[in-house]
Protein backbone atom coordinates (compact mmCIF):
# COMPACT_ATOMS: atom_id res chain seq x y z
CA UNK A 1 0.00 0.00 0.00
CA UNK A 2 1.25 3.43 -0.87
CA UNK A 3 2.37 5.31 2.21
CA UNK A 4 0.28 8.33 1.33
CA UNK A 5 -2.77 6.13 0.99
CA UNK A 6 -2.29 5.09 4.59
CA UNK A 7 -2.53 8.67 5.71
CA UNK A 8 -5.41 9.42 3.39
CA UNK A 9 -7.30 6.45 4.77
CA UNK A 10 -6.82 7.85 8.22
CA UNK A 11 -8.23 11.16 7.14
CA UNK A 12 -11.37 9.69 5.58
CA UNK A 13 -12.53 8.69 9.03
CA UNK A 14 -12.47 12.25 10.33
CA UNK A 15 -15.99 13.68 10.49
CA UNK A 16 -16.86 17.12 9.23
CA UNK A 17 -18.22 19.95 11.32
CA UNK A 18 -21.62 19.67 12.92
CA UNK A 19 -24.38 22.02 11.88
CA UNK A 20 -23.93 23.90 15.13
CA UNK A 21 -20.18 24.28 14.60
CA UNK A 22 -20.75 25.51 11.07
CA UNK A 23 -23.37 27.97 12.24
CA UNK A 24 -21.10 29.35 14.94
CA UNK A 25 -18.18 29.71 12.55
CA UNK A 26 -20.32 31.38 9.94
CA UNK A 27 -21.72 33.74 12.54
CA UNK A 28 -18.17 34.76 13.48
CA UNK A 29 -17.40 35.49 9.87
CA UNK A 30 -20.53 37.57 9.45
CA UNK A 31 -19.71 39.50 12.58
CA UNK A 32 -16.45 40.41 10.88
CA UNK A 33 -18.18 41.15 7.58
CA UNK A 34 -20.44 43.67 9.27
CA UNK A 35 -17.56 45.19 11.24
CA UNK A 36 -16.22 48.33 9.55
CA UNK A 37 -12.77 47.65 11.00
CA UNK A 38 -12.47 44.77 8.55
CA UNK A 39 -13.00 46.92 5.47
CA UNK A 40 -10.41 46.12 2.83
CA UNK A 41 -7.67 48.69 3.04
CA UNK A 42 -4.66 47.45 1.13
CA UNK A 43 -5.44 46.44 -2.43
CA UNK A 44 -2.97 44.61 -4.55
CA UNK A 45 -0.88 46.86 -6.75
CA UNK A 46 0.34 44.27 -9.20
CA UNK A 47 -0.60 44.56 -12.83
CA UNK A 48 -3.18 41.81 -12.64
CA UNK A 49 -4.43 43.12 -9.34
CA UNK A 50 -4.92 46.51 -10.90
CA UNK A 51 -6.82 44.92 -13.73
CA UNK A 52 -9.09 43.15 -11.30
CA UNK A 53 -9.63 46.33 -9.37
CA UNK A 54 -10.46 48.23 -12.54
CA UNK A 55 -13.08 45.68 -13.37
CA UNK A 56 -14.48 45.91 -9.86
CA UNK A 57 -14.44 49.68 -10.06
CA UNK A 58 -16.84 49.75 -12.97
CA UNK A 59 -20.13 51.45 -12.18
CA UNK A 60 -21.89 49.32 -9.66
CA UNK A 61 -24.99 47.71 -10.96
CA UNK A 62 -26.98 47.85 -7.80
CA UNK A 63 -26.21 51.08 -6.12
CA UNK A 64 -28.08 54.06 -7.56
CA UNK A 65 -31.39 54.59 -5.87
CA UNK A 66 -32.89 56.21 -8.93
CA UNK A 67 -32.05 53.23 -11.11
CA UNK A 68 -34.01 50.74 -9.10
CA UNK A 69 -36.05 49.49 -12.02
CA UNK A 70 -33.03 49.10 -14.24
CA UNK A 71 -31.25 47.35 -11.46
CA UNK A 72 -34.10 44.92 -11.14
CA UNK A 73 -33.83 44.10 -14.81
CA UNK A 74 -30.12 43.54 -14.52
CA UNK A 75 -30.56 41.31 -11.52
CA UNK A 76 -33.22 39.26 -13.12
CA UNK A 77 -31.21 39.02 -16.32
CA UNK A 78 -28.30 37.83 -14.27
CA UNK A 79 -30.39 35.23 -12.58
CA UNK A 80 -31.81 34.17 -15.90
CA UNK A 81 -28.59 33.81 -17.78
CA UNK A 82 -26.69 32.06 -15.08
CA UNK A 83 -27.13 28.43 -14.28
CA UNK A 84 -26.25 26.74 -11.04
CA UNK A 85 -23.27 24.47 -11.23
CA UNK A 86 -23.57 20.82 -10.41
CA UNK A 87 -23.90 19.61 -6.90
CA UNK A 88 -26.18 20.25 -3.97
CA UNK A 89 -24.08 22.81 -2.18
CA UNK A 90 -24.39 26.57 -2.31
CA UNK A 91 -23.35 27.94 -5.62
CA UNK A 92 -22.05 31.19 -6.95
CA UNK A 93 -23.70 32.67 -9.99
CA UNK A 94 -22.05 35.05 -12.33
CA UNK A 95 -23.47 38.29 -13.57
CA UNK A 96 -23.11 38.16 -17.33
CA UNK A 97 -19.67 39.29 -18.38
CA UNK A 98 -19.04 40.98 -15.07
CA UNK A 99 -16.27 39.35 -13.08
CA UNK A 100 -18.27 39.53 -9.90
CA UNK A 101 -19.93 36.27 -8.86
CA UNK A 102 -23.46 36.48 -7.55
CA UNK A 103 -24.35 34.49 -4.47
CA UNK A 104 -27.41 34.18 -2.28
CA UNK A 105 -25.73 36.20 0.46
CA UNK A 106 -24.75 38.85 -2.06
CA UNK A 107 -28.29 39.28 -3.36
CA UNK A 108 -29.68 39.32 0.16
CA UNK A 109 -27.18 42.00 1.03
CA UNK A 110 -28.35 44.04 -1.94
CA UNK A 111 -31.95 43.63 -0.85
CA UNK A 112 -30.91 44.79 2.60
CA UNK A 113 -29.25 47.88 1.21
CA UNK A 114 -32.37 48.66 -0.81
CA UNK A 115 -34.63 48.04 2.17
CA UNK A 116 -32.58 50.41 4.26
CA UNK A 117 -33.30 53.14 1.71
CA UNK A 118 -37.06 52.68 1.85
CA UNK A 119 -39.09 55.59 3.11
CA UNK A 120 -40.40 54.89 6.62
CA UNK A 121 -44.17 54.56 6.71
CA UNK A 122 -46.48 56.18 9.17
CA UNK A 123 -50.01 55.62 10.31
CA UNK A 124 -52.02 54.26 13.19
CA UNK A 125 -52.41 50.77 11.73
CA UNK A 126 -50.38 48.41 9.58
CA UNK A 127 -51.93 45.73 7.42
CA UNK A 128 -50.67 43.21 4.88
CA UNK A 129 -52.59 41.48 2.13
CA UNK A 130 -51.49 38.08 0.90
CA UNK A 131 -52.62 35.31 -1.38
CA UNK A 132 -52.29 31.62 -0.78
CA UNK A 133 -51.05 29.79 -3.86
CA UNK A 134 -51.46 26.08 -4.20
CA UNK A 135 -51.18 23.84 -7.24
CA UNK A 136 -54.22 21.92 -6.09
CA UNK A 137 -56.62 24.82 -5.71
CA UNK A 138 -57.66 27.82 -7.77
CA UNK A 139 -56.37 31.15 -6.57
CA UNK A 140 -58.24 32.13 -3.44
CA UNK A 141 -59.46 35.51 -2.42
CA UNK A 142 -56.60 37.46 -0.91
CA UNK A 143 -56.58 37.50 2.82
CA UNK A 144 -55.51 40.25 5.11
CA UNK A 145 -53.05 39.60 7.82
CA UNK A 146 -53.40 40.58 11.40
CA UNK A 147 -53.38 44.33 11.74
CA UNK A 148 -50.87 45.85 14.03
CA UNK A 149 -51.42 49.10 15.76
CA UNK A 150 -48.38 51.20 15.14
CA UNK A 151 -48.91 52.72 18.55
CA UNK A 152 -48.89 49.50 20.49
CA UNK A 153 -47.91 45.90 20.31
CA UNK A 154 -51.18 44.01 20.08
CA UNK A 155 -52.83 42.31 17.17
CA UNK A 156 -56.29 43.59 16.37
CA UNK A 157 -58.40 40.62 15.44
CA UNK A 158 -61.71 40.47 13.64
CA UNK A 159 -60.70 42.60 10.71
CA UNK A 160 -63.76 42.67 8.43
CA UNK A 161 -61.97 41.67 5.24
CA UNK A 162 -59.94 38.91 6.80
CA UNK A 163 -60.73 35.34 5.84
CA UNK A 164 -57.78 33.83 7.60
CA UNK A 165 -54.59 34.89 9.16
CA UNK A 166 -51.21 33.31 8.62
CA UNK A 167 -49.88 31.54 11.67
CA UNK A 168 -46.72 32.86 13.14
CA UNK A 169 -44.04 30.24 13.76
CA UNK A 170 -44.39 30.94 17.46
CA UNK A 171 -45.91 33.71 19.58
CA UNK A 172 -43.90 36.82 19.02
CA UNK A 173 -44.94 40.35 19.82
CA UNK A 174 -44.45 43.54 17.92
CA UNK A 175 -42.48 44.83 20.86
CA UNK A 176 -40.09 41.89 20.60
CA UNK A 177 -39.65 42.49 16.89
CA UNK A 178 -38.97 46.15 17.36
CA UNK A 179 -36.31 45.40 19.93
CA UNK A 180 -34.39 43.02 17.70
CA UNK A 181 -30.81 44.24 17.27
CA UNK A 182 -29.50 45.48 13.96
CA UNK A 183 -26.49 43.17 14.05
CA UNK A 184 -27.55 40.22 11.86
CA UNK A 185 -25.89 37.54 13.97
CA UNK A 186 -27.34 38.85 17.21
CA UNK A 187 -30.70 39.35 15.54
CA UNK A 188 -30.99 35.68 14.65
CA UNK A 189 -29.79 34.65 18.07
CA UNK A 190 -32.35 36.89 19.77
CA UNK A 191 -35.06 35.66 17.45
CA UNK A 192 -34.20 32.10 18.39
CA UNK A 193 -34.50 33.06 22.04
CA UNK A 194 -38.07 34.25 21.52
CA UNK A 195 -39.07 30.70 20.71
CA UNK A 196 -37.23 29.44 23.72
CA UNK A 197 -34.62 27.18 22.22
CA UNK A 198 -31.01 26.67 22.97
CA UNK A 199 -28.49 26.31 20.22
CA UNK A 200 -27.73 28.10 17.00
CA UNK A 201 -30.42 29.64 14.82
CA UNK A 202 -31.59 27.53 11.96
CA UNK A 203 -34.11 27.63 9.17
CA UNK A 204 -37.02 28.10 11.51
CA UNK A 205 -35.59 31.57 11.95
CA UNK A 206 -35.48 31.88 8.17
CA UNK A 207 -39.22 31.30 8.19
CA UNK A 208 -39.74 33.70 11.07
CA UNK A 209 -37.80 36.41 9.25
CA UNK A 210 -40.06 35.96 6.23
CA UNK A 211 -43.12 36.29 8.44
CA UNK A 212 -41.79 39.43 10.06
CA UNK A 213 -40.89 40.96 6.72
CA UNK A 214 -44.37 40.14 5.47
CA UNK A 215 -46.60 41.14 8.32
CA UNK A 216 -44.83 43.35 10.84
CA UNK A 217 -44.46 47.12 10.65
CA UNK A 218 -40.71 47.20 10.90
CA UNK A 219 -38.51 50.17 10.07
CA UNK A 220 -36.26 50.24 6.99
CA UNK A 221 -33.12 49.59 9.06
CA UNK A 222 -34.85 46.64 10.67
CA UNK A 223 -35.86 45.25 7.31
CA UNK A 224 -32.25 45.55 6.20
CA UNK A 225 -31.08 43.71 9.29
CA UNK A 226 -33.61 40.94 8.67
CA UNK A 227 -32.32 40.32 5.16
CA UNK A 228 -28.74 40.32 6.38
CA UNK A 229 -29.72 37.93 9.16
CA UNK A 230 -30.94 35.41 6.60
CA UNK A 231 -27.66 35.79 4.74
CA UNK A 232 -25.77 34.54 7.78
CA UNK A 233 -27.39 31.11 7.50
CA UNK A 234 -25.26 28.46 5.88
CA UNK A 235 -26.29 26.45 2.87
CA UNK A 236 -28.32 29.14 1.15
CA UNK A 237 -28.74 28.87 -2.56
CA UNK A 238 -29.73 31.39 -5.17
CA UNK A 239 -32.03 29.84 -7.76
CA UNK A 240 -31.77 30.85 -11.37
CA UNK A 241 -35.30 32.07 -11.60
CA UNK A 242 -36.68 35.30 -12.95
CA UNK A 243 -40.26 35.43 -11.73
CA UNK A 244 -42.42 34.28 -8.86
CA UNK A 245 -45.66 32.35 -9.51
CA UNK A 246 -47.52 35.64 -9.95
CA UNK A 247 -45.11 36.65 -12.69
CA UNK A 248 -43.23 39.22 -10.69
CA UNK A 249 -39.52 39.66 -11.16
CA UNK A 250 -37.71 38.23 -8.20
CA UNK A 251 -34.63 36.68 -6.78
CA UNK A 252 -35.29 33.33 -5.15
CA UNK A 253 -33.26 32.07 -2.25
CA UNK A 254 -33.80 28.82 -0.49
CA UNK A 255 -32.15 26.77 2.16
CA UNK A 256 -32.52 23.15 3.04
CA UNK A 257 -33.68 22.88 6.60
CA UNK A 258 -32.91 19.23 6.94
CA UNK A 259 -33.82 15.72 6.10
CA UNK A 260 -35.87 13.35 8.18
CA UNK A 261 -35.50 9.93 6.73
CA UNK A 262 -36.40 10.18 3.07
CA UNK A 263 -38.16 13.50 3.54
CA UNK A 264 -36.76 16.96 3.19
CA UNK A 265 -37.86 20.33 4.38
CA UNK A 266 -36.74 23.67 3.10
CA UNK A 267 -37.55 27.34 3.20
CA UNK A 268 -37.91 29.59 0.22
CA UNK A 269 -38.19 33.32 -0.21
CA UNK A 270 -38.76 35.44 -3.28
CA UNK A 271 -37.81 39.08 -3.05
CA UNK A 272 -36.93 42.05 -5.15
CA UNK A 273 -33.29 42.89 -4.47
CA UNK A 274 -33.70 46.31 -6.04
CA UNK A 275 -36.41 47.44 -3.62
CA UNK A 276 -35.97 45.18 -0.63
CA UNK A 277 -39.59 44.01 -0.85
CA UNK A 278 -40.44 40.46 0.13
CA UNK A 279 -42.70 38.95 -2.53
CA UNK A 280 -43.35 35.36 -1.49
CA UNK A 281 -42.27 32.85 1.10
CA UNK A 282 -42.79 29.23 1.82
CA UNK A 283 -41.82 26.52 4.20
CA UNK A 284 -41.90 22.97 2.98
CA UNK A 285 -42.66 20.27 5.47
CA UNK A 286 -41.71 16.76 4.50
CA UNK A 287 -42.96 17.29 1.01
CA UNK A 288 -42.15 13.84 -0.12
CA UNK A 289 -39.44 11.30 -0.58
CA UNK A 290 -36.56 12.74 -2.50
CA UNK A 291 -36.79 10.05 -5.09
CA UNK A 292 -40.55 10.29 -5.56
CA UNK A 293 -41.56 13.91 -5.33
CA UNK A 294 -42.86 15.64 -8.38
CA UNK A 295 -40.32 18.23 -9.29
CA UNK A 296 -42.66 20.00 -11.68
CA UNK A 297 -45.28 20.69 -9.04
CA UNK A 298 -45.64 24.22 -7.81
CA UNK A 299 -45.27 24.25 -4.07
CA UNK A 300 -47.72 26.02 -1.86
CA UNK A 301 -46.55 29.44 -0.98
CA UNK A 302 -47.72 32.77 0.33
CA UNK A 303 -47.58 35.68 -2.08
CA UNK A 304 -47.52 39.14 -0.56
CA UNK A 305 -49.73 41.50 -2.56
CA UNK A 306 -49.60 44.72 -0.61
CA UNK A 307 -48.83 46.08 2.79
CA UNK A 308 -48.67 49.43 4.45
CA UNK A 309 -49.97 51.82 7.04
CA UNK A 310 -53.63 52.77 6.99
CA UNK A 311 -55.74 55.23 8.89
CA UNK A 312 -58.51 52.94 10.08
CA UNK A 313 -58.88 49.24 10.72
CA UNK A 314 -61.27 48.85 7.80
CA UNK A 315 -58.88 50.26 5.19
CA UNK A 316 -56.99 48.16 2.71
CA UNK A 317 -53.29 48.76 2.26
CA UNK A 318 -52.30 50.89 -0.73
CA UNK A 319 -52.46 48.95 -3.97
CA UNK A 320 -54.26 45.98 -2.48
CA UNK A 321 -56.31 44.02 -5.03
CA UNK A 322 -59.76 42.83 -4.03
CA UNK A 323 -59.64 39.71 -6.17
CA UNK A 324 -56.96 37.06 -6.40
CA UNK A 325 -54.11 37.62 -8.78
CA UNK A 326 -53.78 34.91 -11.40
CA UNK A 327 -50.92 32.53 -11.06
CA UNK A 328 -48.70 33.08 -14.04
CA UNK A 329 -46.47 30.07 -13.82
CA UNK A 330 -48.24 27.38 -11.97
CA UNK A 331 -46.06 24.44 -12.71
CA UNK A 332 -42.67 25.54 -13.81
CA UNK A 333 -40.74 25.64 -10.62
CA UNK A 334 -38.03 23.06 -10.38
CA UNK A 335 -37.15 21.08 -7.34
CA UNK A 336 -34.27 22.32 -5.28
CA UNK A 337 -31.52 19.75 -5.48
CA UNK A 338 -31.15 18.07 -2.14
CA UNK A 339 -29.37 15.13 -0.64
CA UNK A 340 -26.76 12.98 -2.23
CA UNK A 341 -23.05 13.16 -1.79
CA UNK A 342 -21.04 16.25 -2.48
CA UNK A 343 -19.49 16.24 -5.91
CA UNK A 344 -16.18 14.53 -5.95
CA UNK A 345 -13.28 16.84 -6.54
CA UNK A 346 -11.25 16.06 -9.61
CA UNK A 347 -7.98 14.29 -9.04
CA UNK A 348 -5.28 16.75 -8.20
CA UNK A 349 -1.72 16.50 -9.28
CA UNK A 350 0.71 16.42 -6.44
CA UNK A 351 3.69 17.65 -8.26
CA UNK B 1 -14.18 28.93 -15.05
CA UNK B 2 -12.37 26.60 -12.73
CA UNK B 3 -13.18 26.38 -9.03
CA UNK B 4 -9.83 28.04 -8.28
CA UNK B 5 -10.64 30.95 -10.57
CA UNK B 6 -14.06 31.36 -9.00
CA UNK B 7 -12.46 31.32 -5.56
CA UNK B 8 -10.04 34.05 -6.56
CA UNK B 9 -12.79 36.22 -7.96
CA UNK B 10 -14.87 35.75 -4.86
CA UNK B 11 -11.99 36.92 -2.68
CA UNK B 12 -11.05 39.85 -4.87
CA UNK B 13 -14.71 40.72 -5.30
CA UNK B 14 -15.19 40.66 -1.54
CA UNK B 15 -12.96 43.69 -1.26
CA UNK B 16 -15.80 45.74 -2.66
CA UNK B 17 -18.64 43.41 -1.66
CA UNK B 18 -17.63 41.83 1.63
CA UNK B 19 -20.59 39.47 1.76
CA UNK B 20 -19.14 37.51 -1.19
CA UNK B 21 -16.64 36.08 1.25
CA UNK B 22 -19.42 33.98 2.76
CA UNK B 23 -19.24 31.84 -0.36
CA UNK B 24 -15.57 31.16 0.33
CA UNK B 25 -16.62 29.94 3.75
CA UNK B 26 -19.30 27.68 2.29
CA UNK B 27 -16.89 26.20 -0.21
CA UNK B 28 -13.97 25.46 2.09
CA UNK B 29 -14.96 25.43 5.73
CA UNK B 30 -15.79 21.75 6.01
CA UNK B 31 -12.53 20.56 4.45
CA UNK B 32 -10.43 22.97 6.45
CA UNK B 33 -12.22 21.95 9.61
CA UNK B 34 -11.55 18.26 8.96
CA UNK B 35 -7.89 18.94 8.34
CA UNK B 36 -7.57 20.91 11.56
CA UNK B 37 -9.64 18.40 13.49
CA UNK B 38 -7.31 15.65 12.46
CA UNK B 39 -4.39 17.67 13.70
CA UNK B 40 -5.63 19.28 16.91
CA UNK B 41 -8.98 17.77 17.81
CA UNK B 42 -12.59 18.79 17.42
CA UNK B 43 -12.81 21.57 19.96
CA UNK B 44 -9.77 23.48 18.87
CA UNK B 45 -10.41 22.76 15.21
CA UNK B 46 -13.79 24.45 15.35
CA UNK B 47 -12.19 27.53 16.81
CA UNK B 48 -9.20 27.55 14.50
CA UNK B 49 -11.30 26.98 11.39
CA UNK B 50 -13.60 29.84 12.31
CA UNK B 51 -10.64 32.06 13.10
CA UNK B 52 -8.99 31.15 9.82
CA UNK B 53 -11.88 32.57 7.84
CA UNK B 54 -12.12 35.70 9.95
CA UNK B 55 -8.37 36.24 9.53
CA UNK B 56 -8.55 35.55 5.82
CA UNK B 57 -11.42 37.98 5.48
CA UNK B 58 -9.48 40.64 7.32
CA UNK B 59 -6.48 40.04 5.04
CA UNK B 60 -8.37 39.71 1.78
CA UNK B 61 -6.91 42.95 0.49
CA UNK B 62 -3.48 41.34 0.57
CA UNK B 63 -4.58 38.23 -1.33
CA UNK B 64 -2.59 37.98 -4.56
CA UNK B 65 -4.46 35.88 -7.10
CA UNK B 66 -1.50 36.01 -9.43
CA UNK B 67 0.69 34.32 -6.84
CA UNK B 68 -1.51 31.83 -5.12
CA UNK B 69 -4.97 30.33 -5.18
CA UNK B 70 -7.41 30.48 -2.32
CA UNK B 71 -7.02 26.99 -0.87
CA UNK B 72 -3.30 27.19 -0.13
CA UNK B 73 -3.83 30.74 1.07
CA UNK B 74 -6.43 29.55 3.58
CA UNK B 75 -4.32 26.61 4.71
CA UNK B 76 -1.36 28.92 5.12
CA UNK B 77 -3.39 31.14 7.42
CA UNK B 78 -4.60 28.09 9.28
CA UNK B 79 -1.02 26.95 9.70
CA UNK B 80 0.01 30.26 11.17
CA UNK B 81 -2.80 29.92 13.69
CA UNK B 82 -1.87 26.29 14.22
CA UNK B 83 1.65 27.20 15.23
CA UNK B 84 0.19 28.89 18.26
CA UNK B 85 -1.09 25.54 19.33
CA UNK B 86 1.91 23.36 18.61
CA UNK B 87 2.23 22.18 22.15
CA UNK B 88 -1.34 21.03 22.21
CA UNK B 89 -0.79 19.19 18.98
CA UNK B 90 2.32 17.52 20.38
CA UNK B 91 0.29 16.16 23.25
CA UNK B 92 -2.26 14.96 20.77
CA UNK B 93 0.33 13.20 18.67
CA UNK B 94 1.62 11.51 21.80
CA UNK B 95 -1.88 10.30 22.62
CA UNK B 96 -2.28 9.23 19.04
CA UNK B 97 0.90 7.22 19.20
CA UNK B 98 -0.21 5.61 22.41
CA UNK B 99 -3.70 4.63 21.34
CA UNK B 100 -3.45 4.51 17.59
CA UNK B 101 -6.65 6.50 17.40
CA UNK B 102 -7.83 10.02 17.68
CA UNK B 103 -8.96 10.36 21.31
CA UNK B 104 -10.74 13.63 20.75
CA UNK B 105 -12.41 12.94 17.46
CA UNK B 106 -13.53 9.51 18.53
CA UNK B 107 -13.25 8.93 22.29
CA UNK B 108 -14.92 5.58 21.99
CA UNK B 109 -12.21 4.40 19.69
CA UNK B 110 -9.52 4.88 22.31
CA UNK B 111 -10.50 1.82 24.23
CA UNK B 112 -10.98 -0.02 21.01
CA UNK B 113 -7.58 0.83 19.66
CA UNK B 114 -5.94 0.32 23.02
CA UNK B 115 -6.36 -3.32 22.14
CA UNK B 116 -4.66 -2.67 18.83
CA UNK B 117 -2.34 -5.61 19.34
CA UNK B 118 -5.34 -7.77 18.63
CA UNK B 119 -5.60 -6.25 15.23
CA UNK B 120 -3.43 -7.14 12.31
CA UNK B 121 -4.94 -4.77 9.85
CA UNK B 122 -4.58 -1.15 8.97
CA UNK B 123 -5.26 -0.05 12.52
CA UNK B 124 -1.94 -1.49 13.52
CA UNK B 125 -0.31 0.33 10.69
CA UNK B 126 -1.86 3.53 11.95
CA UNK B 127 -0.50 2.94 15.40
CA UNK B 128 2.94 2.55 13.85
CA UNK B 129 2.56 5.67 11.77
CA UNK B 130 1.68 7.87 14.70
CA UNK B 131 5.09 7.83 16.40
CA UNK B 132 6.72 8.48 13.04
CA UNK B 133 4.54 11.53 12.62
CA UNK B 134 5.45 12.60 16.13
CA UNK B 135 9.18 12.29 15.45
CA UNK B 136 9.09 14.15 12.18
CA UNK B 137 10.38 17.66 11.96
CA UNK B 138 7.39 20.01 12.19
CA UNK B 139 8.12 21.35 8.73
CA UNK B 140 8.24 17.86 7.26
CA UNK B 141 5.03 16.90 9.01
CA UNK B 142 3.27 20.00 7.72
CA UNK B 143 4.25 19.19 4.17
CA UNK B 144 3.20 15.57 4.46
CA UNK B 145 -0.16 16.29 6.03
CA UNK B 146 -1.01 19.13 3.67
CA UNK B 147 -0.46 16.72 0.80
CA UNK B 148 -2.18 13.72 2.37
CA UNK B 149 -5.02 15.37 4.29
CA UNK B 150 -5.56 18.74 2.62
CA UNK B 151 -5.01 17.32 -0.88
CA UNK B 152 -2.77 20.19 -1.87
CA UNK B 153 -0.35 19.84 -4.75
CA UNK B 154 3.34 20.43 -4.12
CA UNK B 155 3.07 23.87 -5.63
CA UNK B 156 0.12 24.68 -3.40
CA UNK B 157 1.94 23.42 -0.34
CA UNK B 158 4.81 25.70 -1.27
CA UNK B 159 2.42 28.64 -1.57
CA UNK B 160 0.74 27.73 1.67
CA UNK B 161 3.92 27.49 3.73
CA UNK B 162 5.87 30.13 1.86
CA UNK B 163 8.70 27.81 0.88
CA UNK B 164 10.16 26.83 -2.51
CA UNK B 165 8.63 23.91 -4.37
CA UNK B 166 12.01 22.22 -4.34
CA UNK B 167 11.95 22.25 -0.56
CA UNK B 168 8.52 20.64 -0.62
CA UNK B 169 9.83 17.89 -2.90
CA UNK B 170 12.86 17.18 -0.75
CA UNK B 171 10.79 17.10 2.40
CA UNK B 172 8.28 14.78 0.79
CA UNK B 173 11.02 12.44 -0.37
CA UNK B 174 12.34 12.32 3.17
CA UNK B 175 9.01 11.69 4.85
CA UNK B 176 7.96 9.19 2.21
CA UNK B 177 11.01 7.12 3.04
CA UNK B 178 10.18 7.27 6.72
CA UNK B 179 6.55 6.33 6.24
CA UNK B 180 7.37 3.66 3.68
CA UNK B 181 9.73 2.03 6.12
CA UNK B 182 6.92 1.79 8.64
CA UNK B 183 4.54 0.34 6.10
CA UNK B 184 7.04 -2.24 4.96
CA UNK B 185 7.95 -3.18 8.52
CA UNK B 186 4.31 -3.50 9.36
CA UNK B 187 3.68 -5.69 6.36
CA UNK B 188 6.51 -7.93 7.52
CA UNK B 189 5.07 -8.00 11.05
CA UNK B 190 1.69 -8.96 9.74
CA UNK B 191 3.21 -11.64 7.60
CA UNK B 192 5.19 -13.00 10.53
CA UNK B 193 2.13 -12.79 12.73
CA UNK B 194 0.15 -14.85 10.29
CA UNK B 195 2.88 -17.45 10.07
CA UNK B 196 3.23 -17.65 13.83
CA UNK B 197 -0.45 -17.26 14.54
Amino acid sequence: MDELNLLEDLHREIPGPSAAETARARARLFTAISDPRYAARRPSVTARGLAVLRRLARPRLWAPVGAAAAVTAVVITAVLITAPTAGPGPQAHRLGSSPRPITAAYVLDKAASAAARQIPGQGPFFVSEAEFISPDRPPAKPYLSAVWSSQGGDVITGFPHAESSPPLPWPITLSQVRHLPSDPVRLLADLAKTRGIAGPPNYVEFWAVCMILAYFPVSPPQRAALYRAVATLSGLRLVSRARDPLGRVAAEVYGIAGKTGPYVSSEVMFFDPATGDLLDYEMYHAFGPITERRCSATPELIALLASGYVGTVVQLPPGAPLSPKPVAQAAVRGCPPVGGPQPTAPARSRS
Amino acid sequence: MTPDQLDSELVTGSRAEPVLFAEIFDRHHADLYRYLRHRVGATLAADLAAETFVTAFARRAAFRPERTSVRPWLYGIAHNLLRNHVRREQRRVAAYARYGADPVADPGAVAEFARADERADSAAVRSRLAPILGRMRPGDRDVLLLVAWADLSYAEVAQSLGIPVGTVRSRMNRVRRQVRAVAETESLDILLGERHG
